[in-house]
């Protein structure tokens, strides 16, 4: 049984009379990385300062290593945040920046000196000791940012949107030393991003939020791959949706779609007989083909070449369209005929109540 | 080239205006002749005769009294005026800020006016304490309009990024916010100090006797004729004020090159 480092008891936060979260409830286990991932706007970054905070709850507790903060300042609760434009502080030093919380916490400077040592081994800040936050490069800055956050040794640290405004390759290397520092030191990581190729490959939890509440938590590979609803399927990754209604439910699922076709997929959710249903299928589940005369009949609209994969854009002939991610793109072309099949164990059958 | 000539000579004519007077001053305090028409011959008399002269003297140290006692006190009033008015959200609080303007806009005979009646209403015996007072008042705006300038939305994510690494408010006043928006506070206090140092409006209403400031001396000169031992003074002052202004100058061409290498 892991231990709760957080908890948040079905918390509130209003700003006037704007609803920014409501009884939201989650449980952070130690040493985890979480990631709280959603659109902009849905109220990710609340929630973080609702823990750091920063922020009051209007309503509900929080609480850290079983001790509920909700009425604790965030100048005395042991969690660390790194802030979405870093936030370092502009007339100091690398080494006065980082150490600067130590101070805060009346540290003995041999200590504080030491810490900072090592500290800036651990991120690689070696030389660049003394330069102020704008001699540095935006990955240094990065990095002296983390290790601000982490010299503190806090219980949680958060992470707003930290990688957002570096480029794609320094943000991939950055993912990855997160990824080692966050392993080595066992600390908790809180990560709120809105993109989700950051938190799949980061996370060991996600937690999906729309509007202010939790649509889905859960391991990366479920979110992918068993999407609870037609929202968090939508956010992540791409997916086909089409509608479907429910032939029979002993066995397995039967199901109907586009009129004429069948299938039977095995689920554990129970789907009443007549329920009509939407099948949420990812594009590298598609199979096209130019000979399976079995399939779905389709045309071909659009190809959209993305490095590694390719996508087809597929027009059936009752309009709807499908996407498809192939690895060759060569086999294709525009305005060709081609059948189409899904793969049967990747199809998720959801239910039909976030429709608006 | 020929467009460059033009060019100099325009730049020559600007600066001509500007400080050709300046220069004549400067010339006419070593004119051994008593009136500033004719230049005679030179002499160091009139700088003897400066230290002579009790009143001038008087009215110079009152004036440098005044102007660093109300710069003082109006860069600490202002600069927390305007983190207050920065930080904290209070109703009215943009007519406030709309308020802070009106001291700077308003004619400064009505300013000197309204003070002077004020202090008759409290029975303050004018002295120069009133003078202090009444610079002060008009000194405040501009070193809140100048230190405002400088508090934005981002300093807000600084303070709370220290908060969140357990700093209280006083340190985060000390360590954070003091060193950013200490080059508008010296801004500020410089204005501060120049309104109050050439001051003659304001003064003139608020000045008890014996509380005579060098601009009010000056100016009931002109009914007995100016003296050149006050360009003398004058002389010495712009003196000091250029070498303020190059070690200022100096000082901040120093910092900006540190800060690029």
């Amino acid at each position: 049984m892991k231990k709760i480092l957080i908890r948040l008891d079905k918390v509130s936060k209003a700003f006037g009379k704007n609803n920014v979260i409501k009884d939201f409830s989650l449980d952070v286990y130690e040493g985890e990385f979480l990631t709280l991932l959603g659109p902009s706007g849905c109220g990710k970054t609340t929630v973080l300062r609702l823990i750091s905070g920063l922020e009051t709850v209007t309503k509900g507790k929080v609480y850290i290593d079983s001790v509920d903060v909700t009425d604790i300042d965030a100048t005395k609760r042991e969690v660390n945040t790194i802030f979405q434009n870093l936030a370092l502080f502009p007339k100091m030093t690398v080494v006065e920046n980082i150490s600067f919380g130590l101070k805060m916490k009346k540290i003995p400077p041999n200590e504080i000196n030491k810490r900072v040592k090592s500290i800036i081994k651990l991120v690689k800040l070696e030389g660049l000791e003394n330069r102020y936050p704008n001699e540095l490069s935006g990955g240094q800055q990065q990095r002296v940012a983390i290790a601000r956050g982490i010299i503190m040794n806090p219980k949680v640290l958060l992470l707003d949107e930290s990688l957002c405004s570096l480029d794609l390759k320094l943000k991939k290397s950055m993912q990855v030393e997160l990824k080692k520092i966050q392993k080595k030191l066992g600390i908790t990581f809180i990560y709120v991003t809105h993109a989700q190729d950051e938190a799949l490959s980061m996370s060991d939890r996600i937690v999906v939020i729309n509007n202010g509440k939790i649509e889905q938590i859960d391991s990366p590979e479920n979110i992918y791959q068993h999407p609870n609803s037609v929202f968090v399927a939508d956010f992540i990754g791409e997916a086909n949706i089409i509608d479907a209604k429910v032939l029979d439910n002993k066995d397995s699922l039967k199901l109907s779609y586009f009129n004429d076709q069948v299938i039977c997929i095995n689920t554990i959710e129970e789907f009443n007989i007549g329920e009509t249903i939407k099948l949420v299928i990812r594009p590298e589940n598609v199979i096209v083909s130019k000979e399976d005369k079995k399939g779905i009949l389709g045309k071909i609209t659009g190809i959209t070449y993305e490095g590694d994969s390719t996508k087809l854009s597929i027009e059936l002939n009752n309009e709807i369209m499908i996407d498809a991610r192939i690895v060759d793109k060569d086999t294709f072309d525009e305005d060709d005929i081609v059948y189409i099949r899904f793969s049967k164990n990747f199809i998720v059958p959801l239910r039909n109540r976030y429709e608006k | 080239m020929k467009k460059r000539r033009l060019h100099n000579l325009f730049i020559f004519l600007v600066f001509s205006f500007l400080f050709l007077p300046i220069i004549i001053l400067v010339i006419y305090s070593f004119n051994s002749s008593s009136m500033n028409t004719l230049f005679e011959h030179f002499t160091l008399d009139w700088y003897k005769n400066l230290f002579n002269n009790r009143d001038l003297i008087d009215a110079f140290t009152n004036t440098l009294l005044v102007a660093s006692v109300s710069t003082i006190i109006s860069t600490i009033i202002g600069t927390i005026s305007a983190y207050g008015l920065y930080k904290y959200n209070f109703p009215l609080k943009n007519l406030v800020n709309w308020l802070i303007y009106i001291p700077i806009v308003i004619p400064e005979i009505v300013l000197g006016i309204s003070l002077l009646s004020i202090y008759t209403l409290m029975k303050l015996e004018l002295s120069l304490f009133t003078i202090i007072l009444a610079h002060i008042c008009f000194s405040i705006p501009f070193v809140i309009v100048s230190v405002r300038s400088t508090l934005s939305k981002e300093i807000s994510v600084l303070e709370e990024a220290a908060k969140d690494l357990g700093a209280n408010n006083y340190i985060i006043f000390r360590k954070i916010i003091l060193p950013i928006i200490y080059p508008a506070m010296i801004s500020g206090a410089t204005l501060a100090f120049t309104l109050s140092l050439d001051d003659v409006v304001i003064s003139y209403f608020t000045a008890g006797p014996g509380s005579n400031t060098l601009p009010l001396y000056i100016y009931s000169m002109i009914k007995t004729g100016i003296t050149p031992d006050v360009n003398a003074l004058t002389t010495l002052m712009i003196l000091l004020v250029f070498t303020i202004l190059i070690s200022i100058t100096i000082y901040q061409s120093h910092k900006i090159r540190k800060a690029i290498i």
